[in-house]
């Protein structure tokens, strides 16, 4: 019974976060200080980092902007992260790991070097969104949700872009895709393949 | 600014826009950017200056133009001419044919006497695809912020919220809540503080209208709710958008700096004692922070979860403080009431329903894009005449509505206005706007499982209907769409959507079975058709066949 009501995890597995040894993470992630001087952890991004939290003068009930300028600067947010936020905002770890898992857009792991968002809205589901999914999984080797195993892509599936009109839609690292059948949207990813390839030689 | 100075400056932009010889727009929403349009810019531009016209004629951003899926699409202001398809080429021949010489480029020209422009009604969107979203300026030429120094200069916020009331406006969220009632009681609730909540969380999947208008005409979202806050008392407004959305969180931070830039936003409007301020929050990604109790505690920085109401947010919302929350097309209906009057806007649309709604068009129909109608209009002429019915070759089977907690009507009811009442039925609900069109490929059991998918992964997980409930009705219809069922199973499936329309807490959940309920009523016989009795009996497909166990 107690697990059934846990408030904050029963629809994601626990990372394994466990108070032992955090004051050690502690100590090389301090709150906000000086902007002129480079930042005490040695990486300048948390510079960035802590003037979006000046900027919502470090109140708690900024934490989702907070974490959408964490995300937006590092990529995704790993534990680390997660605590230097909790410190700076003086809010309990358990809550900013609670809001991270809740909401879809954010990550705890990092993304493949290129992302390919499938949209799985109403209007693209009835003009055959199902088969390009499969295509698309089974050319990658993943499932949606997924990065492959070299790190290149990232399969995300999202609720709805809005670009109903030109359904099924493919968002292709940001740049919006319409009109897609299977064979186009592996034609899209074949592309990122050969850019990759050409940039070394 | 006072009055006089917004007259001025709109007197002043209306001059600048008459020097041009032509302006020519180009659709910048999601839409037409996805197929290309920002390229049309750059030919457009292009030709024009090498044809040393760029003082003579105006290049011009703007929102939705409706027609999303024949883009990018440009519109030549004066004669009012459209073209669709547009690509660099098409641009060069817009500019050298149309522009120089005056003869329109009628490969691809738009027929704009077509019913899909003719049968619309705009209000919400009258800027929309023809003002640059992001000047302040061309706003207030068309108008813009007039009606926000009417309230606060000439009326009492009582009037405003008479005006509104007798408008017969109802939220344009989905359940149709007079919005003239909900502001009377933030308006009467005791505290020093107060708060204007825009619900621009649009998640339905299928649903862009929202999306549209804050990217096509944001300031006039802002306007509305500083006319709502000046009404009930707040001094402080939030906007929260799904992150989905990049391009209209840019423009919405654009305005909001552009009207505080010009005192149209911050302290004392127009010279009086209102003051606001509209601040911007962003979603991440969860549907269920559309529900106002569950976007509440988002706004707070918490886990999105509703709570149970009462309390309703009109009395305890943001904070503790009575706090207003009304969706972006409500917002988007204030100005041009209190411009034109309660009596003007009662008489569009139906007495119970005033108005018009916006609908996305999308699925397996000709003309996919945004319209606007007034309430009451057949959905027969939606479909058939403005979306111009399905493509060739297939035949229509039903329209869905309301997202994830409407339902489909199915073709027998194509003659049902279109209004809050008539919707509720035949077991389904106006929803946002999104209206998708299904032929006769879409297999009902399959869309009702996509649906119980959706919300049973959206589920917030905080009462047991909900959380529990959408994981077994999916798995029973992904059982039954399997061929796998019995009617032991459709009858638990059954009993189980009643359960959890009755015993949910939030809008979620006791919407979540309404594509299955609907499904059901209206096309049982798929259900019936897949199930298969103990004896491993497979139907003989005449459609009604034995299915019971009697």
């Amino acid at each position: 019974m107690a697990v059934a009501t846990n408030g904050s995890g029963h629809m994601h597995s626990p990372t394994g976060l466990r108070p032992n040894g955090l004051s050690l993470i502690y100590a090389f992630t301090m709150p906000p200080t000086s902007q002129q001087k480079p930042h005490p952890s040695g990486d300048n991004r948390f510079k960035l980092l802590d003037r979006a939290i000046t900027k919502q003068q470090a109140r708690g009930d900024a934490l989702i902007e907070v974490l959408h300028a964490a995300q937006g600067i590092f990529g995704y947010l790993e534990t680390g992260l997660l605590i230097y936020v909790a410190r700076a905002l003086k809010l309990p770890l358990s809550r900013v790991y609670g809001v991270v898992t809740f909401y879809h857009f954010f990550t705890l792991k990092p993304k493949g070097e290129h992302t390919f968002v499938l949209c799985t809205g109403t209007a693209c589901y009835v003009k055959g969104a199902a088969g390009i999914q499969k295509t698309v999984e089974n050319h990658c080797g993943v499932k949606f949700g997924e990065t492959t195993t070299d790190n290149r892509i990232s399969l995300v599936s999202a609720r709805c872009v809005g670009s109903c009109g030109l359904a099924p839609v493919a968002v292709l690292d940001n740049a919006v895709a319409g009109k897609l059948n299977p064979a186009s949207a592996v034609t899209k990813i074949e592309e990122w393949h050969e850019q990759t390839a050409e940039v070394p030689a | 600014m006072t009055v006089e100075d917004l007259r001025e400056l709109a007197e002043g932009q209306r001059t600048r826009e008459q020097q041009f010889r032509h302006r020519v727009f180009y659709c910048a929403a999601a839409g037409c950017v996805s197929c290309g349009s920002s390229g049309v810019r750059e030919a457009l531009l292009k030709a024009i200056a090498e044809r040393k016209m760029d003082k003579e004629i105006a290049v011009i951003g703007t929102g939705c133009m409706g027609l999303c899926g024949e883009g990018p699409l440009v519109r030549v202001a004066g004669d009012d001419t459209l073209y669709q398809h547009v690509d660099a080429a098409v641009a060069e021949k817009i500019v050298d044919r149309h522009l120089l010489n005056g003869e329109k480029v009628t490969e691809n020209l738009v027929d704009t006497s077509a019913p899909f422009f003719t049968a619309q009604v705009k209000i919400v969107l009258e800027n929309c695809g023809r003002i640059d979203s992001e000047s302040i300026e061309e706003y207030i030429a068309v108008g813009g912020y007039e009606a926000l120094a009417k309230a606060v200069t000439e009326m009492q916020p009582n009037e405003v919220i008479e005006e509104i009331r007798k408008s017969g406006l109802r939220g344009r969220g989905g359940a149709g809540y007079p919005t003239g009632l909900k502001w009377g009681i933030v308006r009467k609730a005791a505290s020093e503080q107060k708060y204007v909540v825009c619900n621009a969380d649009e998640g339905d999947p299928g649903a862009f209208m929202d999306r549209s208008v804050l990217e096509g005409d944001p300031h006039r979202i802002l306007e509305g709710m500083a006319i709502a806050g000046y009404a009930v008392g707040a001094s402080q407004g939030f906007i929260y958008v799904r992150a989905e959305y990049p391009l209209a969180i840019d423009r919405l931070r654009l305005a909001i700096k552009l009207a505080e830039r010009m005192g149209l936003l911050g302290n004392r409007i127009f010279d009086s004692h209102f003051s606001f301020r509209v601040d911007l929050r962003i979603g991440a990604g969860a549907f269920v922070c559309g529900e106002e109790t569950a976007l509440i505690r988002s706004i707070e920085g918490k886990r999105g979860r509703p709570r149970p109401r009462p309390p309703y947010p009109s009395e305890k919302g943001l904070w503790g403080a009575p706090t207003l929350i009304n969706n972006v097309e409500s917002f988007a209906n204030i100005p041009p009431i209190i411009t034109r009057g309660s009596g003007w806007f009662a008489g569009v649309g139906t007495p119970k329903s005033a108005g018009t709604k916006v609908f996305a068009l999308a699925g397996q129909i000709r003309n996919t894009g945004l319209i606007e109608v007034p309430m009451g209009i057949p959905l027969r002429t939606i479909i058939f005449d403005i979306g111009g019915g399905t493509p060739e070759g297939t035949e229509f089977k039903a329209a869905q509505t309301g997202g994830p907690s409407g339902g489909c009507i199915p073709a027998d009811h194509l003659d049902l206005p279109v209004d809050y009442e008539s919707l509720a039925t035949v077991g389904s609900f106006m929803g946002s706007g999104g209206l998708i069109v299904m032929d006769s490929t879409s297999k009902m059991v399959d869309v009702a499982r996509y649906f119980m998918q959706f919300c049973m992964d959206e589920s917030c997980g905080k009462c047991i209907p909900c959380r529990v409930g959408t994981v077994h009705i999916h798995g029973l219809l992904e059982k039954i769409s399997g061929g796998k069922g019995t009617a032991d199973d459709l009858a638990l499936l059954e009993e189980l959507c009643q359960m959890v329309k009755d015993t949910s807490l939030c809008g979620l959940g006791q919407g979540a079975p309404n594509p299955v309920l609907s499904t059901l009523r209206f096309f049982r016989h798929e259900y019936t058709d897949l199930l298969r009795t103990p004896e491993g009996y497979v139907p003989s497909g005449d459609g009604r066949s034995q299915t019971t166990n009697a």
